[in-house]
């Protein structure tokens, strides 16, 4: 018995071993903080274990493996959406802008000043920036921009309609750049006015 | 061509989801309008910031604990097949058989694991009531409902007698470890729902008080 575990947790280990860098990055991106990045990463291997045997060598798995992340994902923030004494409750996941009040909510439960400071100015705004979205244009971005999944490959694992995921996508990209836009704008102002 | 209609195919043309014909065409618009190509511009410096946005690494010895803690959750829960997982819960369960408490019932062909573990005291907190469902495949947008009786609370939900939330199950066997306080000496049906591809599925957990039965 103890040596069969032995042998499952080698197993299991040497198998996930050369993945465990993407699904910590693939992971921070979803959560944007490194507690968070823990727990996930955590839930995810619990998850994924019973289903080691469906691991095939020579397969490209990483997709099926940031699906399973991502579903992972999705159940703890809905946890945490629907449990009034979670930090994460006032986010939005249907869709809307979330209010001022909940942006800030987000950025300060989302983004600990520690981490801010370890990025440079330019990259903190733009990590600002990304957690104003709400979550549902967050994601698509994140994972189309970021990790580089096509969107039909997207649909798969978000399983969300092509058609959904694509306005999700544009409208992320326009809030963006509209926002980027502005604090270019207010800081030419202030530049101009010395 | 207008820029209005180019607009909605900028990003996918940046994206490189167009068709030939059709890229050639923005591509014609782009070399004569500014306006657009600036988007296409900005577009593309802001996914190339995005991707480089700096990516902190977990401790090393992160992930060598993580993979060891997920093996040694399966390896124990199924040395333990269809006992209670924690040590808290067998300790508390030893201390219950002894004294009184809370009896459940089970519903064997439908729940294959229930075990609820009670303190002997007025109100009981922080304890766990472990279910455990049979999946014959992983099913993902799940809904699980569950339905109090009287008496009980569950943890985080004060006063709530119906809890809903998402998740999805795993083929095989999947844990729900339903945290509930039980105040004072409660007798009822604890029901749980699960909703999932257009089916429904009931789950009845009878929680008896043995002092009440004798």
């Amino acid at each position: 018995m103890i040596k069969n575990h032995k042998n499952n947790a080698n197993d299991f280990i040497t198998l996930m071993q050369p993945y465990m860098r993407h699904i910590n990055h693939t992971a921070f991106r979803l959560t944007g903080n490194m507690h968070d990045t823990e727990d996930l990463v955590q839930e995810f291997l619990i998850k994924i274990y019973p289903r080691k045997e469906q691991f095939n060598q020579g397969q490209n798995i990483k997709p099926w493996l940031t699906k399973v992340l991502y579903n992972t994902y999705i159940d703890i923030w809905r946890k945490q959406k629907n449990n009034p004494t979670c930090k994460k409750d006032n986010i939005n996941f249907t869709g809307c802008d979330e209010s001022d009040e909940q942006f800030n909510h987000h950025i300060c439960n989302t983004l600990c000043p520690e981490q801010l400071t370890a990025l440079s100015e330019t990259q903190q705004e733009l990590m600002q920036l990304l957690f104003s979205l709400n979550n549902e244009q967050r994601l698509v971005l994140v994972m189309h921009d970021i990790e580089g999944y096509s969107l039909p490959e997207l649909t798969n694992i978000m399983h969300v309609p092509l058609g959904t995921l694509k306005s999700r996508l544009h409208r992320a990209r326009d809030k963006m750049r509209n926002l980027l836009n502005d604090k270019k704008v207010s800081h030419d102002k202030e530049v101009a006015e010395g | 061509m207008k820029c209005d209609y180019v607009n909605l195919f900028l990003y996918d043309y940046v994206d490189g989801y167009l068709p030939s014909a059709q890229r050639n065409l923005i591509h014609n618009h782009l070399l004569s309008c500014q306006q657009c190509a600036n988007t296409v511009l900005e577009q593309q410096e802001l996914t190339r910031s995005l991707q480089s946005l700096a990516m902190p690494e977990l401790p090393e010895e992160f992930n060598e604990h993580a993979l060891t803690h997920a093996v040694n959750f399966h390896e124990n829960t199924q040395k333990t097949k269809y006992f209670s997982i924690t040590n808290m819960a067998i300790a508390a369960s030893v201390f219950f058989a002894a004294t009184t408490g809370f009896l459940l019932t089970q519903q064997p062909t439908q729940t294959p694991l229930v075990e609820m573990v009670a303190e002997n005291k007025n109100e009981v907190h922080g304890e766990h009531l472990n279910l455990v469902f049979n999946s014959p495949k992983a099913l993902s947008n799940v809904t699980f409902t569950v339905i109090l009786p009287e008496n009980v609370e569950m943890m985080g939900h004060p006063g709530k007698k119906r809890v809903v939330w998402s998740s999805q199950l795993q083929a095989g066997q999947n844990l729900l470890s339903l945290p509930i306080i039980a105040k004072e000496k409660s007798t009822g049906t604890l029901i749980t729902i699960i909703d999932y591809e257009n089916n429904s599925k009931m789950f009845e957990v009878k929680l008896k008080n043995k002092k009440l039965l004798t």
